[in-house]
């Protein structure tokens, strides 16, 4: 470590002054790249038509360091339609990210579990698991595990490594102090339970409706896949403890655990075995980039039986939004919507068909800037006002939309509440208008009504004890503060004297769950929000219109404040939604949520960025030209990137 | 100079370690610990962060304990096993971030450093020796320019231009297909063509101030008697410059170039971030951020130890430089 840092510092220093170390390598004078492992093979040949598999892997086969292509793919490998037409294998696609540590890319290109997103992301089909049944009114999914499914370095996928994260991760009360919520119903755990190597059952307290939908949701649905050959020589159940804490201490873990989870990290560990269309081959580092690889044992192919991905490596580089914009401008990024904004379409556009790349409209699912009244403020005169609809409609009629949408985004903005958004699945036309319209007349009636008639020497109301009314707009994202600004001189007009406030996170996330503060303002998600039902019901601390009554769902009762009313109706209306197996009924209930969202406008809404930019090199084919931007979906793998490919990969 | 340099050596121990001590309570100060930051994100992955899962995490990571035991368990840990503890936040020991960056913060510093002292003594003699010529005004205009326009908007003015113009894109020390190359002619060209720009942005700020002193110093000993005695004597114009008044000018310079490491750990976070550079500052922005404070005191550490170090080397240094001190006469 302390040694580590002065031999490594030492070796770079001399080979920058071209010193001696570097000089005794022979080719210290060649002007070409060479990479630090040998014989990469590029195979970026172009000509494999016909080839079942990349020509990246059909040298390692050649040189007996992989075994044939039939033996490495499961007897049934998931069959894949490509979009518009099969591709040919080689190319790498060239991201950006802003952080570095960050594992959210790969943890989406990293999707597979035991059901997936289709194409459209609108549902679940199979995935590692060929089919399942539903029994037991939907307490009990019972899958059937593709046979012959490999981990990335060639040890067979089975129900055993589900049964230890069953066993070993989850029921271990260091890794999981509490139960996964997703993986619970009523506040119990699941149980799984080993019906052969290929088939397992997942036993729930009551029926769950969300199961494969969580599936397809990789942050979540990852945490499942865990390799039972590689993690047990890290887990005490398997490994002698002394020797583990040994080996913890000796890589500056704090012990077992932490060691565990950085084994774990297949974002930052490259030796841990993966799934997905591709593996990390080198893990971001200062300055440098990440690298991933394909994964040679992937599992699905295109329907000529060719083995996917298309596309044989992906590299991050990592840098400011300021710095990913320009170089996606300049033709640096092959895929991605990472840091790109509506705001930044002109530039994009103006670059796009010099440097050789596409700007698809895709949409965003956390669009629409919203004011979140506290519906749980410590200050009972202002709990009381927040909680009258007359308050709130007055706060939404007098905010002019129309002007907001011609200045931010130059008239393209889509004017309505956060009651979900025309593609999510629980919409209905016409929900989130409601107070919608500007009318100052109207707002001061309502105000006026409230009895808020007191006014100070400026002009502005007082509270109904006489003293003053000062409303802070909390903001947590800088780009939206030029919006919030506008809102608070419309609310000026009507005598509604607030501020905005930029806040840092770590101050945002100190405050919501002692709910002390008056407007949290900040984008809403509420695309597939049935998984992540966060901002629409209250159902952990992320609802920032009624945190407390998030944590009294969340501890079943035991901290936080006790809705009442509509509130609660909400939370019985999730209840029951999540435990309905049925989709109908389904929508039937989340639509009855919206509903009620839309008759209260707990949460006003602004103006919805109208489109997401995604940028596609141009030489890509088999994307979706419109899509979802979403968390939920995995970011831009919502158009499913091992089935994309390059016209012609030589060149990329 | 042996008493001298040994007793200043035992100054130095004592002052790193009252400098971590208030380091580590000002990373506290602000509200909230790196669980906040946790709670956030598992908030957005829909796990949902239940206030008594964090608790148990903040016993787990001894984050429950007070504030000075915080800091016994990180320094003790330091100085006893060179062990600078776990970075919350990237789930790495710190050492091995550190020893990424470190090597880049010194080679980004030192080049700076010199280009800056390339750039700005000459061009300072110049400015004093031809007072109120124009090329004295327009140096004097870019230095202040230099002064008061801010780093990171330079940063990202030239990235705009590069792009613009040259259809280049500005970020990182090495091209993409360089970045894991082995070392080689090729490699070194690659980092000299990139390494130019944030050189130059970084030491843009510097120079202006330089020039300034520069200029300002030289005007006092220009006309002290020892410069006529010099002229008296025969030495040409050149020889008289060079030999004593610039000497004497370079005073300043040479007592602060201690200061230009922590300078760039620092002052240049900003330009760093938005250049993408693999020094340590945008490491120290990350970790204030996320309130990562084994992360966030290591580096704070490290900068106090450098800056202390490099305090000594100028003070050495200047004995070299400067008769007068040398002699004990100042």
């Amino acid at each position: 470590m302390a040694i580590d840092i002065s031999r490594r510092s030492l070796l770079l220093t001399a080979a920058l002054v071209g010193g001696s170390s570097a000089l005794a390598g022979c080719s210290f004078l060649s002007t070409d790249p060479e990479g630090p492992d040998e014989g990469k093979g590029n195979g970026n040949t172009g000509a494999d038509a016909g080839a079942k598999e990349s020509p990246m892997l059909a040298a390692l086969v050649q040189q007996g360091k992989l075994p044939k292509l039939s033996e490495r793919l499961p007897n049934k490998p998931l069959v894949v339609q490509p979009m518009t037409k099969p591709g040919s294998f080689g190319g790498t696609f060239r991201k950006g990210q802003i952080d570095a540590a960050d594992g959210y890319p790969m943890r989406n290109l990293g999707r597979s579990c035991l059901a997936e997103w289709n194409l459209e992301s609108t549902a679940p089909q199979a995935g590692l698991a060929e089919s399942w049944d539903i029994e037991d009114g939907g307490r009990t999914y019972v899958f059937h595990l593709r046979e012959g499914v490999k981990w990335s370095d060639g040890t067979p996928f089975t129900t055993d490594d589900l049964m230890f994260v069953h066993d070993h991760v989850l029921l271990n009360k260091t890794l999981t102090p509490q139960p996964w919520g997703w993986l619970s119903q009523q506040g119990k755990a699941v149980d799984f339970e080993k019906i052969d190597d290929h088939t397992i059952a997942f036993k729930f307290a009551a029926p769950h409706g969300l199961l494969l939908k969580f599936f397809c949701f990789p942050d979540a649905a990852l945490g499942l896949m865990q390799p039972k050959h590689y993690l047990s020589k890290f887990h005490p159940d398997f490994t002698d403890l002394a020797s583990l804490t040994k080996q913890a201490k000796a890589e500056a873990y704090n012990g077992w655990n932490d060691l565990f989870a950085a084994k774990n990290d297949f974002w930052l560990n490259p030796d841990r075995p993966v799934l997905g269309a591709w593996k990390i081959a080198k893990p971001a580092k200062a300055g440098g980039q990440a690298v991933a690889e394909r994964n040679p044992y992937y599992w699905k192919v295109d329907p000529d039986g060719r083995q996917l991905p298309y596309v044989d490596r992906i590299t991050w580089f990592f840098a400011e939004p300021e710095t990913i914009v320009l170089r996606a401008a300049n033709g640096d990024l092959d895929i991605g919507t990472a840091a790109l904004t509506f705001r930044d379409m002109p530039v994009l556009l103006r670059n796009a068909d010099k440097n050789g790349y596409r700007v698809l409209s895709w949409k965003d699912d956390a669009a629409l800037p919203a004011i979140s009244l506290n519906q749980n403020h410590p200050d009972t005169i202002l709990r009381d006002l927040f909680g009258k609809a007359d308050f709130r409609a007055a706060l939404s009629h007098a905010i002019n939309r129309q002007e907001l949408n011609e200045t931010l985004y130059v008239g393209q903005g889509i004017i309505q509440h956060p009651c979900g958004q025309a593609e999510d699945i629980y919409f209905v036309k016409g929900m989130g208008q409601r107070f919608i319209e500007y009318d100052v007349a109207k707002a001061n009636s309502l105000l006026d009504g409230l009895g808020l008639t007191e006014r100070d020497k400026d002009g502005f109301r007082l509270r109904l004890d006489g003293k003053k009314l000062r409303l802070e707009l909390m903001i947590q994202q800088q780009d939206l503060v030029e919006l919030y600004q506008l809102v608070v001189d419309y609310w000026a007009k009507v005598g509604i004297n607030a501020f905005a406030h930029l806040i840092a996170g770590e101050l945002w996330w100190q405050r919501v769950p002692e709910a002390k503060y008056d407007i949290a303002c900040s984008t809403t998600e509420t695309y597939i929000w049935d998984i992540d039902p966060g901002s629409v019901v209250p159902t952990a601390l992320s609802a920032f219109w009624a945190p407390m009554n998030g944590v009294w769902y969340q501890s079943n009762g035991e901290q936080g404040t006790e809705p009442t009313g509509d509130i609660r109706k909400l939370q019985e209306l999730y209840d029951q939604l999540k435990q309905e197996v049925d989709e109908a009924k389904r929508l039937e209930l989340g639509r009855a949520i919206l509903d009620l969202h839309d008759k209260n406008v707990w949460v006003i809404g602004t103006v919805m960025t109208p489109t997401h930019p995604m940028v596609a090199n141009a030489d890509l084919y088999n994307i979706r030209e419109h899509a979802m931007e979403s968390y939920h979906v995995g970011g831009d793998m919502a158009t499913l990137l091992e089935q994309v490919s390059y016209e012609d990969p030589s060149k990329h | 100079m042996g008493y001298f340099v040994l007793r200043r050596l035992t100054y130095m121990v004592l002052t790193v370690f009252g400098i971590s001590i208030v380091a580590f309570l000002i990373i506290q100060l602000p509200p909230g610990d790196y669980l906040t930051t946790l709670a956030a994100n598992l908030e957005k992955s829909g796990q949902g962060a239940d206030p008594a899962y964090l608790a148990s995490l903040r016993v787990r990571y001894g984050l429950d304990q007070s504030v000075l035991t915080q800091y016994w368990k990180w320094i003790s840990n330091i100085v006893l096993h060179g062990d600078f503890g776990q970075s919350f936040k990237y789930g790495r020991p710190v050492s091995a971030l550190l020893a990424e960056r470190l090597p880049w913060t010194i080679v980004l510093g030192v080049s700076t450093l010199l280009l800056g002292w390339l750039v700005a003594l000459p061009a300072g003699i110049y400015s004093a020796i031809k007072k109120y010529s124009v090329g004295d005004y327009v140096l004097t205009s870019f230095a202040f320019l230099g002064i008061a326009v801010p780093g990171f908007m330079v940063a990202l003015a030239v990235s705009y231009l590069m792009f613009r113009f040259a259809g280049v894109s500005v970020g990182g020390l090495f091209s993409p297909e360089w970045v894991d190359a082995r070392w080689n002619l090729g490699k070194v060209l690659d980092l000299l063509a990139h390494l130019w720009l944030p050189v130059l942005v970084l030491s843009l700020e510097g120079v202006g101030g330089t020039i300034r002193v520069l200029r300002a110093n030289l005007l006092d000993e220009l006309h002290k008697p020892y410069v006529v005695t010099a002229r008296a004597r025969g030495l040409t114009e050149r020889q008289v410059l060079l030999r004593y008044p610039v000497r004497v000018a370079l005073n300043p310079f040479i007592s602060t170039a201690g200061w230009i490491l922590p300078g760039l750990f620092g002052g240049e976070v900003i330009v760093a971030q938005v250049l993408g550079l693999p020094s340590t500052g945008p490491l120290l922005l990350g970790a204030l951020q996320a309130q990562d404070m084994y992360l966030a005191g290591s580096i704070i550490l490290i900068v106090s130890v450098l800056t202390v170090f490099g305090t000594l080397v100028s003070d050495i240094l200047l004995a070299v430089v400067d008769p007068r001190i040398r002699s004990g006469l100042m």
